[in-house]
């Protein structure tokens, strides 16, 4: 089983027991911080190394946008930390902003196999994604990003299983990070093409502080990562 | 040590039977019940119908979170009192728009059902081995396969080894040739060649050896992928057949159980294995895809399964050479003889 099962089976049977430990981990002086973050390491990996880093915080990391969602629901953290559309999505607002090359938003790109396509042209057909969203919200931005209005998407959990999206023909195109785009052509033999989507830039990880009391502490402990602590959360810096 | 190693096959045999029911259909003390949420009347609800064991409540979990939102779950447990009728008798009074079977038994008791009343909710088929031949039998039904295919184990061995993984070997009985044949193709698209050895009649370690001998050093394979057959993988084929010839081999070994990869058998390099997690959303990416087409299946075929999770023996690391970033993408690394729960 894994951790986060454990975890959302003791907020289940005794929700009161790990809420009351959770406040005792704040009155303590360590911030709850809920992460997600979409990547192709699993999320013990990302939060092992950001828990080193950050002593000050008591972090989770999930691994689905679901799966945050309903945690902080059950665990109300001080502090949430998503990809900036996503926390929008969950009616979060953004305190501090990754950066990557100079900006709070990364360019996204379009893979599909054999020939180029243009972004429009995936109207009518599926395309692959990570989940950062509910189904819906997830439709709309896609349709935003690509120009397509509603777009019928597959929604994976990693970005290497987009790949068999491509490899089985269930989707016309899949759409990821740039810097993600590797995962996917490094090892595949297909004929992988990456098309630009133009103005398709996708707002990186930020963070939502939900404790007043928690923000100093939040926030310096996120601006103090080292480069590898950073790269784990997709970023540079902060804005 | 001997002795430990028949223990440890014994299991894996048992493990393997389980296999091909398909999930590990053990109860586990720290299996949450199944609860669904309250049911809101205008929205669609899907009945599902599932057993109770740790991959089936990964599944069932994680889907019920996907869809949460857009519908309303309702659950029934498989067990030995749920007969077609019972099943029958919610369904009228939930009227769901779709049934998601999970695992062989509740294939079987829908089968059962249609057999009784031409007109039921289509239905989608998960964690059923076999599910393309299955759904074959059920009226209105689609799904997602829950055998990974062999391109998928052969992509993922490649993410994690610096080895060349161009050419592999598989041991098949002429049973499997179709499937094997199915695999072969999509593993041609990533320019991975499979080379196959078919077994006819009685298989004994004997001949599992010689075939494996003929793959490793006549056909210079650069990974073996081995099936789950329970006649390929019987305890007496594990330990006289595949073992000695696994703990000679210079190549790493894909297998598709978890248990055959252990230290102390020297077995599996890596097993590929069903992520039940993203299986839970990829069958709630269907769930939204019948739902935009008023639940209509209609010539859906059935999905191949789209994540896998890895166990990797970390004591195979001269024959798997590692990437540097393999350790932080292996969702098990065992390097120890694990307890016999695992199998």
């Amino acid at each position: 089983m894994k951790r986060r099962d454990v975890l959302t089976m003791t907020v289940a049977g005794a929700g009161i027991t790990l809420v009351g430990g959770w406040r005792a981990l704040w009155a303590a002086g360590r911030a709850r911080v809920l992460m997600f973050i979409p990547s192709d390491e699993k999320s013990r990996t990302i939060e092992k190394r950001l828990a080193g880093a950050m002593d000050s915080l008591e972090v989770t990391v999930f691994g689905r946008a679901k799966d945050l969602e309903r945690s902080i629901a059950q665990l109300q953290p001080e502090a949430v930390v998503a990809p900036e559309p996503t926390l929008r999505d969950l009616g979060l607002n953004a305190d501090l902003s990754g950066k990557r090359a100079g900006s709070t938003t990364e360019p996204y790109v379009l893979i599909t196999v054999g020939d180029p396509a243009s972004p429009r042209s995936m109207a009518g057909e599926t395309v692959g994604v990570l989940g950062i969203m509910g189904h819906s919200s997830m439709e709309k931005h896609c349709g935003s990003l690509l120009g397509t209005r509603d777009q019928k998407i597959k929604t994976v959990t990693k970005y290497a299983d987009l790949l068999p999206l491509l490899q089985f023909k269930v989707a016309k195109g899949v759409i990821l990070p740039q810097r993600f785009a590797h995962t996917l052509t490094a090892r595949s033999a297909l004929k992988l093409v990456e098309n630009e989507i133009p103005g398709g830039r996708v707002g990186l990880t930020a963070v939502a502080i939900r404790s007043a009391e928690a923000r100093n502490i939040v926030i310096s402990a996120l601006r103090g990562l080292d480069d590898a602590g950073k790269s784990a959360l997709g970023v540079e810096g902060w804005a | 040590m001997r002795s430990f190693q028949h223990a440890a096959i014994g299991f894996v045999a048992v493990g393997l039977v389980s296999c091909s029911k398909p999930a590990v259909e053990v109860e586990s003390a720290q299996v949450p019940k199944f609860v669904d949420r309250p049911i809101q009347k205008e929205r669609a609800a899907v009945l599902v119908l599932t057993p109770y064991n740790e991959s089936a409540h990964a599944l069932w979990s994680t889907m019920r979170d996907e869809v949460a939102d857009d519908m309303d779950v309702v659950t029934m447990e498989v067990t030995d009192a749920l007969s077609a009728e019972s099943v029958q008798i919610r369904i009228e009074s939930i009227r769901p728009k779709c049934v998601v079977l999970i695992g062989n038994r509740a294939v079987r008791t829908f089968r059962e059902l249609q057999a009784n009343h031409p007109v039921t909710p289509p239905a989608v088929v998960a964690m059923s081995s076999f599910a393309k031949q299955l759904t074959g039998d059920l009226r209105n039904a689609t799904g997602v396969a829950y055998e990974v295919p062999a391109v998928t184990s052969f992509v993922t061995l490649r993410q994690l080894s610096q080895r060349r993984v161009e050419k592999v070997g598989v041991l098949y009985r002429p049973a499997f040739a179709t499937f094997v044949g199915a695999q072969a193709e999509l593993a041609e698209m990533e320019q991975v060649q499979m080379v196959g050895r078919a077994l006819e009649g009685d298989i004994g370690p004997r001949r599992i050896r010689l075939a494996l001998r003929e793959l490793l050093q006549k056909e210079n394979v650069d990974a073996l992928w081995v099936l789950n057959d329970n006649a390929l993988l019987d305890p007496e084929n594990i330990r006289d057949g595949w073992i000695p010839e696994a703990r000679k081999s210079e190549v790493p070994i894909i297998v598709g159980v978890s248990s055959l990869v252990n230290p102390r058998l020297s077995f599996g390099s890596i097993a590929v294995v069903p992520d039940h997690e993203a299986l839970g959303v990829q069958i709630a990416n269907l769930l939204f895809e019948l739902s935009d087409e008023d639940w209509a299946v209609e010539d859906r075929g059935i999905e191949l399964p789209l994540s896998v999770e890895t166990v990797v023996d970390m004591t195979q690391t001269r024959v798997m050479q590692l990437t540097d970033d393999a350790p932080g993408l292996i969702d098990r690394q065992v390097s120890s003889s694990p307890s016999p729960l695992y199998f």
